[in-house]
């Protein structure tokens, strides 16, 4: 798993028993030490201070711009996205998971089913559970506004999760005042 | 750019309700999912807009501290820079004036959604329970009502162009309390005004003189003497002391009963005065 400098991290396991407190607290990862057999990172916490622990140990927390959220409910609806040029698991796809870990570099998600499988997935693949309109819309989707074929840029979810903002042309616009072209 | 800005202008007029509603309970009963992921949509937004505005009025207040500065320091005065440094300053102040003013809307706007969005939902719940369709359209008028007089009087305020009306006393108050409560500062009180304001007012009014009574002064001065004699008397009576503890002789009394007749003495003379 890659993980960046910076990154929120949530510790899921730990190493030593004398860590085992922290197991569910949020911490920030100031480095990571690669060429190590085995990949550690030396994480922050403003009340404990610095650990460093396994990275096999972290789940990364999306961003707090991110339409899906840490240990959120997802569906994967297919495995393959056009507009993210990746292929994922396909033995997945109709299964529900949650969002166990992030990948700044390409913003993949790593969802975990509830039978203990897992795999990478773009945003095109998923769709929250939470979501209750009527239409999700992805990032780098071509959509109807006004008539007019624009692209979006990125997408946010509403704060009751019924509708969503899309981010057209330098504006957030409703997705009720845009048409889908399918 | 000219559509940029005709879009801009539709959406800010119909800055209150941005979508027809439906008359009918039935109507919204149907329409309660896409209504609520309009309104959803709008508060975010607002939300959203509102966020942008106050970081950019934060940014339009510190401007005009830094000229505010600059004027204080130029030390020009009437001179071009300076009614140039202040004809900036006072543009600023309308600007921030006027983003104050969007922020106060868009937060009423939310209130108003979200005040109708619970009322959308109030009306799912009950035709779901099956109560009374009679009941409910009563329901709806209501908030219709309410929505209506709240629409006249944003529009009256428009009209006015003042601030006051959106922003209450009793908002201002509350908010006050608010922000009393997240930095724990001391309680100024009902009047929800600064402590400085009132030490300000404290020192701009005039001190007026107590009355007094020519008895009272007389009485006045003769306490001051009795106290001026009592405190040689007891300074003397030190100095006898460390004598007498020196001598190995007896203490002499500290005589407190010719004082308490001349106290006694003044309370007369005050009663006969």
């Amino acid at each position: 798993m890659y993980i960046d400098e910076g990154s929120v991290v949530i510790v899921v396991d730990v190493d030593q028993q004398l860590l085992a407190k922290y197991i569910g607290s949020t911490w920030t990862v100031k480095n990571v030490m690669t060429v190590h057999p085995l990949a550690t990172a030396l994480i922050h916490h403003p009340q404990y201070g610095d650990i460093v622990l396994p990275i096999r140990c972290l789940e990364v927390v999306p961003p707090a711009d991110s339409p899906l959220a840490h240990d959120e409910f997802v569906r994967i609806t297919k495995s393959y996205s056009r507009e993210a040029y990746h292929s994922c698991r396909s033995e997945l796809v109709g299964k529900t998971g949650k969002v166990r870990g992030f990948d700044t570099r390409n913003s993949h998600y790593f969802i975990r089913i509830t039978n203990g499988d897992s795999g990478w997935f773009p945003i095109h693949c998923l769709v929250p559970l939470s979501f209750k309109g009527e239409k999700f819309y992805y990032p780098e989707q071509d959509v109807l506004l006004d008539k007019v074929k624009v692209r979006i840029s990125k997408i946010r979810r509403t704060r009751f999760g019924n509708g969503q903002l899309l981010f057209i042309n330098g504006n957030w616009i409703a997705s009720t005042e845009v048409r889908s072209l399918s | 750019m000219f559509k940029k800005i005709a879009s801009w202008f539709k959406r800010s007029s119909d800055l209150v309700v941005p979508f027809e509603l439906p008359l009918d309970e039935e109507e919204i009963f149907k329409k309660s999912k896409i209504i609520l992921q309009q309104l959803d949509e709008y508060i975010t937004a607002s939300e959203l807009e509102s966020e942008n505005l106050s970081v950019q009025l934060d940014a339009i207040l510190s401007e005009q501290d830094q000229i505010r500065t600059k004027l204080k320091e130029l030390n020009k005065p009437n001179s071009w820079h300076e009614r140039n440094l202040l004809l900036k300053l006072d543009r600023l102040v309308l600007h921030g004036s006027n983003l104050r003013q969007r922020i106060e809307l868009f937060s009423q706007n939310i209130k108003v959604y979200l005040n109708l969005m619970s009322k959308v939902e109030d009306i799912r719940v009950m035709r779901l329970n099956g109560l009374d369709t009679e009941r409910i359209q009563n329901i709806w008028l209501e908030f219709q009502h309410s929505l209506e007089t709240y629409k006249e009087k944003i529009a009256t305020e428009a009209v006015t162009e003042t601030r006051e009306g959106i922003t209450s006393g009793a908002t201002e108050e509350r908010l006050l309390k608010l922000r009393q409560q997240v930095f724990g500062l001391p309680e100024t009180g009902d009047s929800g005004r600064n402590q400085n304001e009132e030490d300000w007012e404290k020192e701009k009014r005039p001190v007026t003189p107590v009355a007094t009574h020519p008895a009272l002064d007389v009485a006045a001065r003769e306490f001051k003497q009795l106290i001026s004699n009592k405190k040689l008397e007891s300074s003397k009576d030190l100095d006898d002391e460390f004598d007498d503890e020196l001598d190995d002789e007896p203490d002499d009394d500290l005589d407190d009963e010719d004082g308490w007749d001349t106290s006694v003495k003044m309370a007369k003379r005050l009663e006969e005065g």
